[in-house]
């Protein structure tokens, strides 16, 4: 037993299965969205409802009959992919008005790229994933450089703030694809791609929605996926290294660091003595150096473990929060410590002359 | 090179002489113009149809008028202008004078 939805097409009423529905509103919407960008695309439009409305009235015996999936099927075989309905420049009759045509195809096919944030991908604001979308490249790699630049210089945060405000939502499809740089007509894949927005735009509560958005997702990872794999095992094993590496050379007793004598190797941990002063000062600056230097190297092992296995990249967003909260305090904690250590030298100096 | 391609650029490019001419005979509406075409082999799908004929009425080569049908929405019945005809005409030659050249390449 199947729901059936009444709907009126080029002003007749059919009974239509859901299934069927569903198809035929996406089939409907792509075509739309095609003849947008095309001279007389409304009446265009129109005479194709009226043309589906008709096969449909061919092919049912009766009004009472539904309209089922095989019908729609029909339709779209017949009527063909929303691609055909797009003239290009070989229809150009007017041999004067062939080079603008020709010029106005151009420009529409290359629909100039907007930055905009990509909420749909985005972990946290979709900043990475709109910068992305606007350089053509993989979003790993902005993540990546977005995320140096925040540990080690700080100013990705800054360049982050910026652009949350300064960059759009994406929120319709049109913006999407705006955002993109894609025109609204063009090949299979981006029809493809856009149907299937479309489709999660427009039953985001329903189950198949959620089936359709694991679709996606799993076909647009599968590209950068073997890529991410490899990254990730990387990144692992390097934040992994530089966690151990930091470890040994501050905590156990072989450490890097030589003494006066140039002889016995000594750890940051021995040196600790030298440089702080207080029971107090010691603890900042230790936890401080700790969490500048181990957070980042965690976060970084967690991403690179999140990219190999392939878990869902959503919650990094909030991995990623939590070691930047804890790096801001090492941060202020080194500055403190760094700033009173400071003073005390200059004090010293002082004295000295 | 895609193959599929310069095919559907080669039937495209003829689509709006053939239109013409079928026109030419009698007034029809979409489904026929596409019943005579499809022994062409000129046209694929029916969707190309539709853009083409709104764009020749609009540079008014083409005249239409509505007519209430017994299966379904009203149609629209095509039927050539006079300047239809005339670029039929020159449209005609220009495509016999490639014909016949394209042919002796081929040869």
């Amino acid at each position: 037993m199947n729901k059936t939805i009444t709907c009126n097409i080029a002003g007749l009423v059919f009974n239509v299965e859901e299934q069927a529905y569903e198809r035929l509103s996406a089939y409907l919407k792509a075509v739309k969205k095609t003849l947008t960008n095309e001279e007389g695309g409304e009446e265009v439009y129109a005479d194709i409802e009226g043309r589906v409305a008709e096969i449909f009235t061919e092919r049912l015996s009766s009004r009472q009959e539904v309209v089922l999936e095989k019908d729609v099927d029909f339709v779209i075989k017949a009527m063909g992919e929303p691609k055909d309905y797009v003239l290009d420049e070989a229809n150009e009759n007017s041999a004067n008005a062939k080079n603008d045509a020709n010029k106005a195809h151009y420009n529409q096919q290359k629909t100039e790229k907007t930055l905009m944030r990509d909420t749909e991908n985005g972990v946290i604001a979709g900043v990475c994933s709109g910068v992305a979308a606007y350089l053509g490249w993989d979003v790993v790699f902005v993540r990546i450089i977005f995320l140096i630049a925040l540990f080690v210089t700080g100013f990705g945060f800054i360049i982050y703030i910026v652009l949350w405000i300064a960059a759009p939502e994406a929120k319709s499809t049109t913006d999407r694809l705006r955002m993109r740089g894609e025109a609204i007509n063009l090949d299979t894949i981006s029809q493809e791609v856009k149907d299937a927005v479309e489709r999660v735009e427009q039953y985001a509560h329903g189950t198949e929605a959620k089936a359709h958005i694991k679709k996606i997702k799993e076909s647009g990872k599968k590209v950068g996926s073997a890529f991410s794999k490899i990254f990730g095992g990387f990144l692992a094993i390097g934040a992994f290294m530089g966690i151990t590496l930091f470890m040994v050379l501050s905590l156990t007793s072989n450490g890097f660091f030589v003494d006066d004598d140039g002889e016995n190797f000594v750890s940051l941990y021995h040196m600790s003595s030298i440089i702080f002063s207080t029971p107090t000062q010691s603890f900042m600056g230790w936890s401080g150096l700790l969490l500048l230097v181990l957070m980042p190297l965690i976060f970084f092992g967690i991403f690179g473990i999140v990219l190999l296995l392939d878990v869902k990249q959503r919650i990094m967003g909030k991995v990623f929060l939590g070691a930047l909260s804890f790096w801001i305090v090492g941060v202020v904690f080194f500055s403190i410590v760094s700033v009173q250590i400071g003073r005390d030298f200059t004090n010293y100096e002082y004295v000295e002359t | 090179m895609n193959i599929e391609n310069t095919k559907a650029q080669m039937r495209k490019g003829i689509l709006e002489l053939c239109i013409l001419a079928i026109l030419k005979e009698r007034e029809r509406y979409p489904s026929e113009i596409l019943e005579a075409l499809k022994d062409t082999e000129l046209i694929v799908v029916e969707g190309t149809l539709y853009p083409l004929l709104t764009r020749l009425k609009n540079d008014e080569l083409l005249d239409y008028r509505w007519e209430e049908s017994s299966s379904g929405p009203p149609r629209k019945y095509y039927s050539i202008s006079e300047k239809g005809k005339e670029v039929l005409t020159e449209l005609k030659l220009s495509w016999s004078i490639l014909a016949e050249s394209v042919n002796n390449l081929l040869k």
